[in-house]
């Protein structure tokens, strides 16, 4: 018995494990180049790399104080000086969206980390080891589900207050069963499929096949989900400001500093175009990026 | 088949009951006395006490519950803290205003949507293809309340085309209905095209062509009505997003419907209200996930055994 | 995709031309119909008059229901179902005489008996807000069929301002129809009758043809909920809206330059303040705000004339006393006009020349914080640092509704005003020391046994000028101490379109629409 083990690892090291790592090695130069063929996936890439940029060093390339108030100067239209014009309060709307940029993408990256992380670890154990473990993630997941998106959220700010942190919470919360769905239908199909029987046939245990086999077998549904998800929880996030649940109107909050622009909307329409477009062409990006990595990895649909 | 269909219906009804739990903890849980909201700032509390007393709210949560659930099955979900009136005619009254809603962005966003995502699959790589895609995640990515916005002030302010408010006739409901389908459009037409992509490779599509069909024909008869079983299943979960999208839809534009009334009901404590209508989006919600399952089994035989 | 990058700057410069330089579209100079439409923020709570009381669902159900007695737009008393009204020597009656030939529009007759059925109804119902308007009558009798005498529990020179808010309805829908019924139907006497309603959408009534006096001109009256301030305004110049309330501050400049509307620019009464808890504690254990000084140079420091401007772009008035100008015995006090100077000797005075941290609550609507962002921004010139937390104001309303021993309050960005123009309600539910919380809303928790008994004396004086005297004197007392940092007075704002005329706009946001007329 004991030898037979032994050779069943034996083979598994050098065999499997070999033919899967040389596969993915090579793989992943023919995925970027995929990648790069591809305009508009660059083209979010640049546009997220450039946030990521802004995000780190946003406040040093801000313009002005994006806090400093200026009532002399309040709802002022783009200008030379203030290129997205000037809130109700006089402050550069150029310099607070740059700034905000962390605080932005920081609660959406973040959440969606953390909620994917969650999401992918149930999925996997559901999808795996089945039986009870699966009817009970599963309905945990049906529950979150059965509310949408947006309301999930709005309930989860309504119970804890509005805030930025309650906002990222409710969208970690609702990130979760997407992704614990995904990951499970996911791994169901990896299961199935050959390499996984043969592991298994040769009596490779349990951790080994969950985190060797399965979960390099289904990442790259879930990279491609990971960033489309970034769009929806900017997306998400920002509504929630909109809604008056979200962001306090002293963070320069994307969604907040729209929210607030609405009053003004007739005589400073620059207050809800610029915080807007900038949403906009964020969650665009992560799409764009998103749908780009789904062509490059999986051929078969492009 | 039949056995699968009737273990996953059985399945919904503790879901059912799980989520009627969670959403009576969660709204008793949120901080607020609506006593004293309904009371106004000048009440004194005897005034505040009288009211907390008539609404229940001095049970222990226990008892509350039990009460409510015992008049849910008798088809009763309370009456309004804020305006006195049973939530059912409430939710009933504002329910029109929301399917109106909801049907006029359904009148033209699924049907544009697999119509753009059909050109796009044929013309793959084309110039249609990328254009049409292109325009598919604009609308995917662009926040509804914002085009909302703008689109107030644009068409209806400076133009003068269209009215401000919702509630204006068929002319008030061009804009929400925009907005408000853009977002299914965009998802339909990138469904639809990879649906039929996946079809038009399958084996009987290939056999259709290589027998010299028309290629209308082919594409119409063998690729679109395999790939619609799909693309029809897609549609069932944009119903239920559509009408989460009418809370910011209906926000933007001034419409009574549900969505606002979900909002405005949380920022009054309006109990009754929130909870009948947070189990009614559940209850659509888990009808749809029952719908699309029972599909999926149907499709897929493998499932149905685990 | 090199289409990609001309569709983007194609999309952007239409959008950003057709925002910026297309020309706003005129409306009509006339009303296409003869319905006027009325945008409001809010909706009403109720249209049982009896069952609610904020000012919106007052506004509404004032079109339909009757007051015996009704405040003008100059504030003084005057007559409307009641013909006249006379009290005793000791103030503890008063006798109406009731205007003949009125007639509910359910057909009931208007009298003495009906007048009876709705003080029981009101008597009989706490839950009813018409309760606490009722609250100081012992008994109310019929002496005829058009005469009615009130008996007090104890005199009260509140009385008829509260009974001003009282409305009457049908003694027979009030039986038959109940609070429910009267959600859907209205039966009083006023010029208007309910006749759709869609909850959170608009509430639609025609003209009362039976209405004893001269009605209105307009066919119907509705009022819209358009909570967004944005498509309030655009349904003004649209033409959808023909009157809108409130107008927020930031556009009447622009709206008054709009030929074919008109600002009603009213002196308000909401006034702003900020409670000073008189008990908050430093870490070190020292009580900053129960020393007067402190409070006084809270207040020197704090420009309110900039207030006004910065918040409400000059549409509010600095504050000269503790409560609304327009408000009956308002008494004028010394200004505060900002003197840095002094408020930092104060504060060395007082041994706070370093200042102190402390957390101030607000409302978390944009021009409450807006407020609250200034506040903070005058103290920080004394060295007090002003943390800002703002809340749901049902949260904070549960927060504020703790006991002395139990509160974290320490400064609270609110406002108050009486509803029935009373200068004992401006001030006895927040100052008072019998009113901590829960009872009232004194967050200051300041206590001078002086002003207690200026408003308790002057409750039930029944000489007019002694009246003035006692409330002068709470006034002066207040001011002097300064148990709030005293912000200012936010004006109501209403517009409408040229072609609407014959409507009387009131200090506290009401509307009186008996006279409505459209150009048509």
């Amino acid at each position: 018995m004991k030898e037979d083990q032994k050779l069943s690892d034996l083979l598994q090291e050098n065999y499997i494990d070999e033919t899967v790592q040389a596969y993915q090695g090579s793989r992943f130069k023919v995925v970027m180049k995929r990648l790069f063929r591809r305009k508009t996936a660059v083209f979010g890439l640049v546009v997220i790399l450039l946030l990521v940029f802004i995000s780190i060093f946003g406040q040093w390339v801000a313009p002005h104080d994006f806090e400093a108030y200026d009532y002399m100067n309040t709802l002022q239209g783009p200008s030379a000086d203030h290129w997205f014009g000037t809130d109700h309060y006089g402050r550069d709307i150029f310099s607070r969206i740059l700034v905000g940029t962390r605080l932005t993408l920081g609660v959406a990256l973040s959440s969606v980390i953390v909620g994917a992380a969650i999401g992918a670890v149930l999925g996997l154990l559901a999808g795996y080891y089945g039986h009870w473990l699966d009817s009970l993630i599963m309905r945990g997941a049906d529950v979150l589900f059965a509310f949408p998106d947006i309301l999930l959220a709005i309930a989860i700010v309504a119970i804890l207050g509005s805030g930025i942190v309650n906002v990222w919470i409710a969208v970690m919360v609702f990130t979760v069963p997407s992704f614990a769905r995904m990951v499970r239908s996911a791994t169901l199909s990896v299961k199935s499929s050959l390499y996984v029987e043969a592991a298994q046939s040769i009596g490779s245990n349990d951790q080994r096949l969950l985190f060797r086999h399965i979960m390099p077998g289904t990442m790259q549904t879930f990279i491609v989900n990971f960033t489309m998800r970034i769009g929806s929880a900017i997306m998400a996030a920002s509504s929630l400001s909109f809604l008056g649940f979200g962001a306090d109107v002293t963070d320069p909050e994307w969604g907040a500093m729209l929210s607030q622009g609405r009053t003004y909307m007739d005589i400073a329409p620059h207050m809800v175009l610029f915080p807007g477009l900038v949403i906009f062409l964020t969650v665009l990006a992560f799409n764009l990026l998103g749908d780009g990595l789904r062509d490059a990895l999986d051929p078969k649909i492009k | 088949m039949g056995r699968y269909f009737f273990r996953r219906v059985l399945q919904t009804i503790p879901l059912m009951l799980i989520i009627s739990i969670l959403v009576f903890l969660f709204i008793h849980m949120i901080p607020g006395d609506p006593a004293r909201t309904l009371a106004g700032k000048d009440a004194d509390v005897a005034e505040v006490q009288a009211i907390r007393e008539q609404l229940g709210l001095n049970d222990n949560i226990f008892v509350q519950y039990i009460k409510y659930m015992g008049r849910i099955f008798g088809g009763d979900f309370g009456q309004s803290y804020k305006s006195g009136i049973p939530t059912t005619q409430l939710i009933g009254e504002r329910m029109q205003n929301t399917i109106r809603l909801v049907l006029s962005a359904m009148l033209w966003a699924p049907l544009l949507g697999i119509l753009f995502g059909v050109l796009s699959a044929v013309h793959r790589g084309g110039f249609v293809d990328h254009l049409l895609m292109f325009i598919a995640i604009l609308g995917l990515s662009a926040p509804g309340f914002w085009l909302g916005l703008m689109g107030i002030q644009v068409f209806a302010v400076n133009l003068g085309w269209l009215p401000v408010s919702g509630l204006n006739g068929w002319k008030g409901l061009i804009l929400p209905s925009f907005v408000m389908g853009i977002g299914c459009m965009a998802e339909m037409a990138r469904y639809a095209r990879s649906s039929m992509l996946d079809v038009m490779r399958e084996d009987y599509v290939r056999t259709a062509r290589a027998k010299g069909q028309v290629e209308r024909k082919v594409i119409f008869f063998h690729a679109f009505r395999n790939a619609l079983i799909q693309i029809v299943t897609i549609l069932g979960l944009q119903i239920g997003a559509l009408l989460s999208g009418s809370v910011l839809t209906e926000t933007v534009f001034s419409i009574p419907g549900i969505g606002r009334l979900l909002v405005d009901s949380i920022f009054f404590r309006d109990y009754p209200v929130i909870q009948a209508l947070l189990m009614l989006f559940a209850f659509q919600y888990v009808v749809i996930n029952l719908i699309v399952d029972v599909l999926y089994g149907f499709i897929n035989p493998k499932i149905r055994l685990e | 995709m090199k289409h990609m990058k001309k569709l983007v700057t194609g999309l952007l410069s239409f959008v950003m031309l057709l925002m910026l330089v297309s020309t706003p579209a005129l409306a009509e100079a006339k009303s296409e119909d003869n319905d006027l439409v009325v945008a409001l923020q809010a909706d009403a709570t109720h249209l049982d008059p009896h069952v609610s009381g904020n000012g919106i669902s007052n506004l509404m159900t004032l079109a339909m229901y009757e007051t015996l007695i009704y405040f003008d737009e100059n504030l003084e008393l005057q007559p409307r179902l009641a013909e006249s009204w006379e009290m005793s020597e000791d103030g503890m009656e008063y006798t109406f005489k009731l205007r003949e030939g009125v007639q509910f529009s359910d057909g009931e007759p208007f009298n003495a008996e009906a007048c009876v059925a709705n003080y029981v109804r009101g008597r009989d119902d706490e839950s009813l807000r018409v309760h606490s308007r009722m609250k100081a009558i012992a008994d109310m009798e019929a002496v005829d069929e058009y005469t009615i005498k009130i008996t007090l529990k104890k005199a009260d020179n509140t009385f008829l301002n509260k009974f001003s808010q009282v409305t009457f309805v049908s003694p027979k829908a009030i039986e038959e129809l109940g609070k429910d019924g009267l959600a859907k139907e209205s039966a009083g006497t006023g010029p208007f009758i309910l006749k759709e309603r869609v909850d959170g959408g608009y509430t639609k009534m025609v003209r009362n043809e039976n209405y004893w006096g001269e009605g209105p001109e307009i066919d119907s009256l509705t009022f819209q909920v358009v909570p967004e301030d944005g498509a309030r305004i655009a349904m003004l110049k649209t033409g959808e809206a023909d009157i809108i309330y409130p107008v927020p501050p930031t556009h009447v400049e622009q709206l008054e330059g709009t030929e074919d509307i008109n600002i009603k620019n009213m002196e308000g009464l909401v006034y702003r303040y900020v409670t000073l808890n008189n008990n908050y504690t430093l870490e070190d254990g020292r009580q900053p705000l129960s020393d007067v000084r402190v409070r006084q140079a809270m207040n020197w420091v704090f420009d309110s004339e900039a207030y006004c401007q910065v918040v409400f772009q000059g549409y509010a008035t600095a504050p000269n006393s503790v409560f609304a100008g327009p408000v009956p015995y308002h008494a004028d006090q010394e200004p505060y006009t900002k003197d840095l100077e002094k408020a930092k000797e104060l504060m060395k005075e007082a041994g706070y020349e370093d200042g102190f941290d402390i957390d101030i609550w607000c409302d978390n609507t944009t021009i409450e914080m807006k407020g609250a962002e200034f506040v903070k921004q005058q103290l920080s010139e004394i060295n007090i640092n002003v943390n800002l937390q703002a809340m749901e104001s049902t949260t904070i309303a549960d927060m504020t509704a703790e006991p002395a021993e139990t509160t974290k309050v320490q400064m609270w960005y609110v406002n108050w005003m009486s509803g029935s123009y009373e200068a004992d309600g401006s001030m006895r539910n927040i100052l008072h020391s019998e009113y901590f919380p829960p009872t009232g809303y004194n967050t200051a928790f300041w206590v001078n046994k002086d002003f207690d008994k200026a408003l308790d004396d002057a409750l039930v004086e029944t000489d007019k000028d002694k009246v003035a005297e006692l409330y002068a004197t709470a006034q002066s007392i207040a001011w002097e101490e300064c148990p709030w940092i005293f912000l200012g007075v936010d004006n109501s704002i209403f517009a409408e379109h040229n072609y609407v005329s014959g409507v009387v706009y009131m200090p506290g946001g009401h509307m009186d629409f008996t006279h409505a007329v459209l150009d048509h």
